[in-house]
């Protein structure tokens, strides 16, 4: 069964179409990247699928559950997860507070648990606006997985981390995913779509332009060919 | 265990409940007026101290919760009690107002500085519409709204059982609005540290962050506006029952400022600071409004500034962190 479907969205800023009649089906534990050049639509593509932006067109079915209409903490408390691109943390919140803010509760064994997946159990006092770049985008990815949604959404979770980060991120997502965690996940970084993609949706234009595999898609002459812009 | 910072809010309890026993009645009721004025700036601090948004508004809840409790204590003043149930009916009006205000405006998108301007247009519209009821043909039941001139003549809070009888006046009234002040700052700092408190210091910085892990952050802010009109409320029905009046200029431009000064120099994020501010504030505003009451809005005018400028956390919270870190960081 699909745990998450969207047929022919769409979605237009003033005359310009930002997603252009997307379908796109998501299977339970799939790692789904979705690729594709600056403006692509990605980032909008998301924020339809939770509801920060109203769709012009088509339908989001949840679980078969029809979400277009739901608002955006609706939608999360179905059982869904998301990490925006640009990291945010809430800066004047200690890391504890922030996890207790996601998990919506205070079982300090899970937060305990969390802290450690990430590396942060010696941050815990400290307050999110001090943290490195790094230990931020950790805190978002946890902040966004910790209450144990079905379906996960991450907008560049390596941005800005080094080679060593980023193999722990994947380490850390696929652990998540072999708990049963679903995720889509967008991403330029082609090393981590190689060590932990299971299919890939290469986005153009705001249209879907390619679905296959990561080695389909890393073989795929025009995929290339639009990262390298001559399309 | 007792905590660093307090020892400041503890000292200063302990002078407020000695002050009875060194002073005589006159200074008891000044220092029970500028206590009143406390309640409206802790509401303020919550929804805009804790919560981000800035009402500029928060006179129209002072006035009406000050009008409800003198139109329904005018009418029912021979029904048993009325001493403590009309404050209390004027205080559930003045909450249902304050939700219904606030579902208008976070349900209907009304953010940021479009916030200050509506909830000021609020409280002027209220003003110049109790203004204009001057003629005998504006009555509620029995009781004359009066215009310009206010409402007067209203039972005080108090009740009568048989013989005995207790009016909310003098000494009494003095340590119910000690012990009605360390009530409310004990549940703001509960409030604070929930997670309801948690929910609205993170939507201060991102709002949508928030509701993406999966909070209805409206309908807190929602609630957290109803609350702080219900604390504007409280100052409201005090001081109509401190005076025995109500006038429509408590809702005016110049009334619907002072809280914000007061708030913004001692210290918006933290409630104690603001409480003890907005009794030094408005003391020294009532000392200087003895020569003419422009003196002291220049000043105030002036201590904004100020602030802004030098202090923006506030010179209370500044002087209180200073004073916590020379004193008793040794220890
Ligand atoms: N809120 C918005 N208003 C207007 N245009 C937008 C908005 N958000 C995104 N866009 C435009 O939509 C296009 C897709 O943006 P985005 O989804 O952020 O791309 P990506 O994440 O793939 O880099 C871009 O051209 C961008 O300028
Ligand atoms: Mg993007």
């Amino acid at each position: 069964m699909n745990l998450l479907e969207l047929n022919f969205v769409s979605k237009k800023f003033g005359g310009f179409t930002a997603v252009d009649n997307v379908s796109l089906k998501i299977n339970r534990g799939d790692i789904r990247f979705i690729i594709g050049p600056n403006g692509a639509g990605k980032s909008t593509l998301f924020k339809m699928i939770i509801g920060v932006h109203n769709l012009n067109s088509g339908q989001v079915l949840f679980n078969n559950q029809n979400i277009e209409k739901l608002s955006l903490n609706e939608r999360i408390n179905l059982g869904i997860g998301v990490k925006f691109q640009a990291p945010s943390v809430f800066s004047e919140l200690t890391v504890k507070e922030n996890l207790i803010l996601a998990i919506k509760s205070k079982f300090n064994d899970e937060i305990f648990s969390f802290l450690e997946k990430f590396g942060l159990e010696k941050d815990q006092d400290v307050l999110a606006g001090d943290l490195s770049h790094g230990k931020k985008q950790w805190l978002d990815i946890a902040l966004s997985t910790i209450s144990r949604p079905e379906l996960v959404f991450l907008d560049e979770p390596t941005a800005g981390l080094s080679f060593e980060e980023t193999k722990k991120t994947g380490k850390i997502i696929q652990d998540l995913n072999g708990e049963g965690v679903t995720f889509v996940i967008v991403e330029h970084n082609m090393e981590i779509l190689k060590q932990i993609a299971k299919s890939v949706s290469v986005l153009h234009l705001g249209k879907l332009f390619f679905e296959g595999s990561p080695k389909e898609v890393l073989s795929n002459k025009e995929v290339t060919n639009i990262y390298l812009g001559i399309l | 265990m007792l905590k660093k910072d307090n020892i400041f809010t503890i000292s200063v309890f302990i002078v407020l409940l000695i002050i009875p026993i060194l002073f005589d009645d006159f200074y008891i009721n000044n220092i029970s007026y500028f206590m009143i004025w406390t309640f409206i700036s802790l509401g303020l601090a919550l929804i805009w101290g804790m919560g981000g948004i800035l009402s500029f508004g928060q006179t129209a809840f002072f006035g009406l919760a000050g009008y409800s409790f003198a139109i329904i204590s005018i009418n029912f003043s021979d029904i048993y009690a009325v001493g403590i149930w009309s404050p209390i009916l004027a205080l559930a009006i003045t909450a249902i107002f304050g939700a219904i205000v606030g579902y208008f405006l976070f349900y209907g998108g009304i953010y940021d500085v479009f916030i200050g301007i509506v909830t000021l247009a609020i409280t002027l519209v209220l003003e110049t519409f109790m203004a204009q009821t001057a003629g005998p043909e504006w009555t509620v039941g029995n009781a004359r709204l009066n215009g310009f001139n206010g409402m007067q003549g209203m039972p005080p809070i108090g009740i009568k059982i048989g013989e005995y009888k207790f009016d909310l006046q003098g000494i009494g009234q003095y340590y119910f609005i000690v012990f009605l002040a360390m009530f409310l700052l004990w549940l703001l700092y509960k409030i604070k540290k929930s997670n309801f408190g948690l929910i609205l210091l993170a939507s201060k910085e991102d709002r949508t962050r928030v509701e993406s892990l999966g909070h209805n952050v409206k309908k807190i802010q929602m609630i957290t506006f109803s609350l702080s009109a219900l604390l504007a409320g409280v100052s409201g029905i005090l001081y109509t029952n401190w005076g025995g009046y109500i006038t429509p200029s408590s809702m005016g431009l110049i009334a619907s400022a002072m809280p914000v000064i007061w708030v913004a120099a001692s210290g918006k994020n933290d409630f104690f600071s603001v409480f003890f501010g907005c009794i030094l504030l408005v003391y020294i505003s009532q000392t200087l409004a003895v020569n003419g009451a422009q003196y002291a809005i220049i000043l105030m005018g002036l201590i904004l500034v100020i602030v802004t400028r030098y202090f923006p956390e506030g010179i209370i919270l500044m002087l209180k962190k200073l004073l916590t870190n020379k004193f008793l960081s040794k220890k």
